[in-house]
């Protein structure tokens, strides 16, 4: 039995209908994102769910015998500078998770800027990249399908391009799948003949043997192969483009000299930092907030960092700073400056809205009846799921996180 | 089963579609669709994107056109934003261009759930909007609509658009 878990009925129904689902027997539900934003239903996940959902919530995951076997997550934004990375967690928690994932992104998307003619925003290749070594580390299927758009048809003529209006994308003229992809266009095909291939995969080798194997089938080997020649054809000079242009790598010396303040006779800077010789740092130059920064901090990581499974396999230590950095060589330290002032207050009155969010302390008598669930799940979990999408993020991907005013970081 | 923004925009749509209106263009929350109307040019301020809407949907029918904005509830800032545009026409520029040479007649309206407490709010605020339909998921009725030309029906009965 399949389970389908779903933001958009809609496009539940563009993949369900489009794909040998429609055969199977399946059962759909909503998925809701997290607990910060749907606090009446996100404990009534099943559990194996949530972790997948711990960083970001994809459009749709598919499961076998409760078993995830594959998420979708579409979307119609342009894809320039930071923006390619948006989603970027929610591939992340998918790998983590050895959940394959595809990814649905316009190539370019039509956008008129202020006394500018409108011009083809093109997606940043890097996401290309950083999908392959998503791939390198879990051998899992990470797959980019280009959203359909008119703009190969119409590279040097975005104002004459069709679906001007909606951007140059070609979206679903079915009222069924409201603002899906328009099925006809040849990458969606593709994409549905490879959800088949899952599906046959899993029900031929079982769920968990399937998903070793996917990656070596042969329509997602060549389709691995047109993703690395996307990224050379379309970066053949390797410029280093966002949001690598914002990250300096520095000696660890450097990051400990300048968190020295924080030591005293009871207190030493533990040893996660130090074990590694290196120290990547992504800066901000921003008010503090999210999107697109948090997904552009997981692709850092994948590109800069990792080279196993965990947090802790890293050869180089990722730092966020909410500033930039300017560098003291002769101590082997830095400075931060913040020029919107962004202060790690900011952090933390993220982090305590959450909190009220909890129930932990609440006395039973003071619980409805459809809070008890969810209190059982803050008494396991406490607002893991509760905080804000960003928090979740940074705090999981961050080593430490610099503000011109104080400093988070992590012993271990 | 719940009303929210995006299925009261849903099967107004649907509707439309139905009844032979041809959708122009459509968003809802997180369709990632839709189509953003600037003021013109001597109109705007600081950046292009201020004082810009977005409408939930635009659809055509022979020279009639409609913008709709839609809730899940009564929302009276809806009605005083159409209200203004209605009155100020100063999106005039970006919608010729989207509806193109044909000279419509253009409407603005609301799309709420078929909820009595909404329906009776908002008809107290009808005389902001050229329109008000009601959506109960399957299907619409037109409460509210002033110039007859749309519908060609009585105020609050109710009826699909034909």
């Amino acid at each position: 039995m399949y389970r389908i878990w779903y933001s958009s009925e809609e496009f539940k129904n563009f993949i369900v209908d489009h794909t040998i689902l429609q055969n199977k027997e399946i059962e759909c539900n909503k998925i809701y994102e997290s607990d910060a934003n749907n606090p009446k239903n996100f404990h009534t996940i099943p559990d194996h769910l949530k972790k997948i959902l711990y960083l970001d919530c994809p459009d749709i995951i598919i499961e076998k015998d409760f078993e995830p076997i594959l998420s979708i997550e579409d979307t119609k934004e342009a894809g320039t500078g930071h923006n390619a990375f948006q989603r970027f967690a929610r591939l992340a928690a998918s790998a983590e998770n050895n959940v394959p994932c595809f990814y649905i992104y316009p190539e370019a998307k039509i956008i008129t800027r202020k006394n500018a003619n409108p011009t083809w925003d093109k997606i940043n290749p890097l996401v290309f990249k950083t999908m392959e070594r998503l791939m390198d580390i879990y051998m899992i299927p990470n797959l980019l399908f280009y959203y359909p758009s008119s703009f190969r048809q119409s590279k040097d003529n975005a104002q004459g391009a069709d679906y001007f209006y909606d951007g140059g994308l070609s979206h679903n003229a079915n009222h069924n799948y409201l603002a899906c992809p328009n099925e006809t266009d040849s990458e969606m095909i593709k994409m549905f003949k490879m959800i088949d291939q899952i599906i046959e995969c899993t029900e031929r080798e079982g769920v968990i043997p399937a998903k070793s194997k996917m990656i070596n089938l042969k329509d997602f080997r060549e389709h691995r192969d047109w993703m690395r020649m996307e990224y050379h054809q379309k970066n053949p000079n390797y410029i280093i483009s966002s949001p690598l242009t914002n990250v300096i790598e520095l000696p660890t010396t450097y990051l400990l000299n300048y968190l020295n303040k924080y030591e005293n006779d009871s207190y030493r800077i533990g040893e996660l930092l130090r074990s590694r010789k290196m120290t990547i740092i992504y800066q901000v130059d921003a008010q503090f907030r999210g999107d697109p920064y948090p997904g552009a901090l997981a692709a850092i990581d994948y590109l800069k960092c990792r080279f196993g499974k965990s947090y802790e396999e890293r050869d180089a230590n990722l730092v966020l700073s909410w500033g930039k950095i300017i560098i003291d060589e002769e101590n082997e330290n830095f400075l931060l400056n913040s020029t919107k002032s962004t202060s790690i207050e900011s952090f933390f009155e993220k982090v305590k809205s959450s909190e009220k969010k909890s129930l932990s302390n609440k006395n039973f008598k003071d619980l409805k009846n459809h809070e008890i669930p969810r209190y059982f799940m803050h008494s396991r979990y406490g607002t893991t799921y509760t905080k804000s999408k960003e928090i979740r993020i940074y705090s999981y991907f961050a080593d430490a996180i610099l503000f011109y005013d104080g400093t988070l970081w992590r012993d271990g | 089963m719940k009303y929210t923004e995006a299925r009261v925009t849903k099967s107004i749509i649907k509707s439309l579609i139905d009844e032979e209106w041809k959708i122009i263009a459509y968003d809802f929350p997180q369709s990632g669709t839709g189509i953003v109307i600037h003021p013109n040019e001597v109109f705007r301020t600081k950046t292009k994107n201020k004082d810009s809407f977005i409408p939930d949907i635009i659809c055509t029918r022979k020279n009639i056109a409609l913008f709709f904005e839609n809730k899940d509830r009564f929302y009276l800032n809806d009605f005083i934003k159409l209200e203004n545009i209605r009155r100020n026409n100063i999106y005039s520029d970006d919608i010729n261009k989207i509806l193109g040479d044909c000279d419509f007649q253009i409407y603005y309206g609301i799309g709420i759930p078929k909820d009595e407490k909404i329906i009776t709010k908002s008809l107290i605020h009808s005389k902001k909007v050229d329109f008000i339909v009601a959506s109960d998921l399957l299907e619409i009725s037109v409460v509210y609509d002033s110039s007859k030309q749309i519908v060609g029906k009585d105020v609050k009965s109710r009826y699909r658009l034909n």
